[in-house]
């Protein structure tokens, strides 16, 4: 499995502008939102539901890298986006390193395994060390896109 | 040197939405701190047991069935430890 098969290639936003928790995942909602998805929905739902997951544990898995999620009645395949902070992102991750490179997941309500294979996927991808640091200061979508498996150019 | 123990005990992934990353991470916060050696295989695939990224390569749907198996000193409490691992994953987590 590839990251692309489900990241939402029009939606990657390789210079983030928020500098907060909230800040970042709304961006990516809002980004998601932009490429299409989510329609009649209210997005702020899709926040707060994002932002609950959080307070139960950071999703800031180490080595800069985090990956907010939640389930959500909006979408009926499991979606996301890829976005990069050149300078940071407090998370409260576990190694209490800011984050710069966020991996957004929306799962429907009731299909636990496509996200259980997405967080392997996401894992897998990101253990490449030379990965993550060419995600951090990739220049544009389709270097990101390139990285996290995907070929050709728009 | 001391002898070695191990213990290999098999347990059904309890929580509904699987092995995802809550319970991974409540599980490799609690074996960090044992000081066992701790492995959990799902199939062929093993994965560190005091590292959440590790376990979530695991792929555990609910229902999957995984061996969990620890490692330790005679001096150390196998029995006890092992019980209290198993007992994360036959949790059914507070995510139904």
């Amino acid at each position: 499995m590839s990251m692309t098969e489900f990241v939402v290639r029009d939606a990657i936003l390789p210079t983030l502008d928020a500098t907060t928790r909230e800040g970042v995942i709304r961006e990516l909602i809002g980004s998601l939102h932009s490429a299409g998805h989510f329609p009649n929905t209210d997005l702020e739902d899709i926040v707060r539901a994002v932002l609950r997951r959080e307070q139960l544990g950071s999703t800031g898995i180490g080595r800069t890298i985090a990956i907010p999620h939640s389930r959500h009645a909006s979408v009926t395949r499991l979606i996301g986006t890829v976005g990069v902070s050149r300078a940071g992102v407090p998370f409260d991750s576990i190694d209490g390193e800011p984050v710069h490179v966020l991996v957004l997941l929306i799962s429907p309500q009731d299909r636990p395994g496509d996200h259980l294979r997405a967080l392997e996927c996401v894992v897998q991808t990101m253990r490449d060390d030379a990965v993550v640091e060419s995600l951090r200061n990739a220049g544009n979508n389709d270097d990101i896109w390139r990285l996290i498996g995907g070929g050709g150019t728009a | 040197m001391s002898a070695k123990s191990s213990l290999r005990q098999s347990v059904v992934v309890a929580n509904p939405n699987g092995l995802h990353m809550r319970p991974a991470t409540r599980f490799a916060q609690h074996a960090r701190v044992l000081p066992h050696r701790v492995t959990v295989c799902h199939g062929d695939k093993c994965a560190d047991g005091k590292s959440s990224l590790d376990l979530l390569m695991l792929i555990a749907m609910p229902g999957a069935e995984l061996w969990i198996e620890i490692e330790g000193d005679d001096s150390s409490d196998t029995a006890a430890a092992i019980r209290a691992l198993c007992d994360i994953l036959a949790a059914p987590g507070d995510d139904a």
